[in-house]
């Protein structure tokens, strides 16, 4: 797991595709990776789907995968099941190159889910206990464990051709979650698990994979819900074109965020003004002005598990006043995952999400700062603060700023998927 | 962490037989999911039809053995055909994500054909049997209607079963790919044509079809060795090409199917 300082490195700082070359982000106490891709491309014909994709699963890790349609999560899904080959690159699962053979530790709910209809659902998951090397009596056992945990039960004994959409998605949890809960915990990979499914499937879905990271298994969830991802997973990859775009920590620990601009005097105070500043805690960053001649964005760490937050917010305002800087806004934000989406992967105009065509060329650049990058050209601008730029542009609901680029009007009239009903998590203060 | 290790203890198939466990498991699920499909009735129709109106009473060696041939290769083939098209759809997905290779599924699909058209062959016989047996199998003249007969002529039945049954899988999209089956029915019908290349579309062509020999000859040859008693060289040689042929396509369809990567319908 990351700590926030890391996290904002991830977000901030390294935003764009991942190199393949690049350290896997985290092995905990030197355990084997679930599942380990490195450098992975696949292209069907002259179209790369996935361009030099290097992920780590830790177990017991909540992994979610997140982009829009086409942009190349399931073909990861089918190369981790063995389903597809990588051109180039190697896929581990369990420690072990044999993607065949750690299968049998593997659960898997695909997207759309279909089942064959002629069998009652206790006959077809009693099939797959069969399938995953467990005794007949043993397979019995997990099937009436499986039913009872997605509420299969009503209607267990009826052939698979009655059942409704949502009993189908309820078999198909149960199918994947029938094999990764033995001795050993697997992995489950949960390819668009709620769809367009209730709320009450979609809490379902939820508790289901909650439980399953309390026993130990991993899970990785594909999906284009921001809110899927981010209600279970403890970390996040977003792909776009086939490019990973960022890998990082899931945390929602909020930061205090104040915006001053200079008056008189202010410029020559600038430097001692930013020692202090970075002085007060190692999580604080200062973005914007290079030498106090424009606004600057001071980013201060809160919640529970920061101690003296209040302190430290006090001393920065009063570092500033007393600096001859003028506060002009201060608010809490929140580092979701929305916010990490959009500036990784944002929609991009008549754009749907397609797999880009094949490039001969060097990758994009990699380490472009945020808000550098163009959104999806893969051409990084070297303009004079770019990442200010877009970060107040981006903000719906910013005091200063009234504009929607980044809210969710702007997701819809894109013509992407829309993501779920919510805003950016802001919350002014006084 | 091996990826297997962790799976011992007596909730699990001991590791030597889990393979084979797997397999049997596949291979019923298989069968049952066949059985339960209106290809049941198919078969069954067949059955009825070739005891109404194909097998008169007291029919001669010959009558019976070539419409048994016949109609059992053929709905070898319809099997095949139907068992492989409900493989190749979406649903099998779920199956393929378990410890289930593309080659394994292929191998369980193609015994699950061949079973229920022997099966069909086998009901064919008890049929008849029970109809025709009691007139031709006399006491004084025993007939052509014994066992000993029917255990001959059920060599080139089988391998005749399991030629069509391997064409069909390899004909299918399951397991090859588009332009691989184009390419068999391609040669196929060459070699129908060589038969008679008079109606070979391409005149400039039909002297080189006919120096074609007749390579699907011997699918027919092995047909004598069920009627003549004792079967000639002619038939021992057909029923041997045939199964050459029968091998061939068998390895052909293991090694494409192995090799492919899984995109269903």
């Amino acid at each position: 797991m990351l700590n926030e300082a890391n996290l904002y490195t991830q977000v901030g700082e390294s935003v764009g595709p991942t190199s393949g070359n690049v350290a896997p982000v985290r092995e905990p106490g030197g355990a084997s990776p679930v599942v380990a891709l490195q450098g992975v491309h696949k292209r069907f014909n002259d179209i790369y789907a996935l361009r030099n994709i290097s992920i780590t699963i830790s177990p017991g890790e909540v992994f979610g995968l997140l982009g829009p349609t086409g942009s190349g999560k399931s073909t990861l899904v089918k190369l981790l099941l063995g389903f597809l080959q990588p051109d180039e690159g190697t896929v581990s699962l369990f420690g072990s190159g044999d993607v065949a053979a750690a299968k049998a530790r593997i659960g898997y709910l695909p997207e759309n889910p279909r089942y064959h209809p002629n069998f009652t659902g206790r006959d077809y998951l009693l099939f797959h206990a069969r399938l995953s090397g467990l005794t007949r009596a043993a397979a019995r056992s997990a099937v009436e464990t499986a039913i009872e945990g997605v509420g299969l039960g009503p209607v267990a004994k009826r052939r698979i051709k009655f059942y409704e959409r949502e009993t189908l998605l309820r078999l198909g949890l149960a199918v994947a979650t029938i094999s990764v809960t033995g001795n050993e915990p697997g992995l489950l990979v949960l390819d668009e698990p709620s769809g367009s499914s209730s709320r009450a499937m979609q809490l379902l879905v939820r508790d289901l994979i909650l439980d399953l990271k309390r026993k130990g298994t991993t899970v990785l969830i594909a999906s284009h819900r921001i809110t899927e991802i981010e209600r279970t997973s403890t970390s996040v990859g977003i792909l776009r074109g086939g490019l990973l775009m960022a890998q990082a920590a899931v945390e929602n620990n909020p930061r205090i965020i104040i915006v001053a601009a200079p008056r008189e005097g202010g410029v020559e105070s600038y430097p001692r003004l930013l020692a202090h500043l970075q002085n007060l805690h190692p999580f604080v960053t200062v973005s914007g002005s290079g030498d106090g001649t424009a606004p600057i964005v001071v980013s201060l760490p809160s919640g529970p598990h920061i101690m003296n937050a209040a302190g430290i917010k006090a001393s920065a305002l009063r570092a500033l006043v007393d600096a001859s800087w003028d506060v002009i806004s201060v608010y809490v934000e929140r580092k979701d995952l929305e916010s990490i989406y959009m500036r990784t992967a944002p929609p991009r105009p008549h754009d749907s999400g397609a797999i880009g065509p094949m490039t001969t060329g060097p990758l994009p650049n990699v380490t472009a700062p945020l808000g550098a990058r163009q959104a999806g050209s893969g051409n990084a601008q070297t303009g004079p603060l770019p990442g200010l730029a877009q970060e107040l542009s981006g903000r719906s609901t910013h005091p200063l700023h009234n504009g929607d680029a980044g809210g969710e009007g702007a997701v819809m009239r894109n013509g992407y998927e829309p993501i779920e009903g919510r805003s950016l998590r802001r919350e002014g203060v006084s | 962490m091996a990826a297997n290790s962790a799976l011992r203890g007596a909730q699990y198939v001991a590791p030597w037989w889990r393979g084979g466990s797997v397999f049997w498991a596949l291979m019923w699920f298989i069968l049952r999911d066949f059985l339960r499909s209106p290809w049941l009735a198919l078969n069954m129709l067949s059955l009825a039809g070739v005891q109404l109106f194909l097998l008169g009473p007291d029919p001669s060696r010959s009558q019976f053995f070539s419409v048994v041939y016949l109609v059992t290769l053929l709905l070898a083939g319809l099997n095949t055909m139907g068992i492989f098209s409900r493989a190749n759809s979406a649903q099998t997905y779920a199956i393929l994500a378990r410890p289930v290779s593309r080659g394994n599924y292929t191998t369980a699909s193609m015994l699950a054909a061949w079973l229920v058209s022997i099966a069909g062959y086998v009901v064919t016989v008890v049929l008849a049997y029970l109809r025709f047996g009691p007139q031709m199998h006399q006491a004084s003249d025993p007939g052509w209607f014994t066992l000993s007969t029917f255990l001959a002529a059920s060599i080139p039945i089988v391998v005749g079963v399991t030629f069509a049954v391997s064409l069909m899988a390899l004909l299918s999209a399951f397991v090859a790919p588009f332009f691989v089956r184009l390419g068999v029915l391609a040669v196929i019908v060459l070699l129908v044509m060589a038969f008679d290349p008079r109606s070979f579309p391409i005149e400039a062509a039909r002297p080189l079809v006919d120096k074609i020999p007749p390579l699907l000859g011997p699918i027919a040859g092995a047909l004598r060795y069920a009627i003549d008693s004792p079967p000639d060289a002619i038939a021992i040689a057909s029923v041997i090409i045939l199964a050459a042929y029968t091998t061939t396509l068998l390895a052909l369809v293991l090694w494409l199917s192995s090799r492919r990567e899984v995109e269903l319908d």
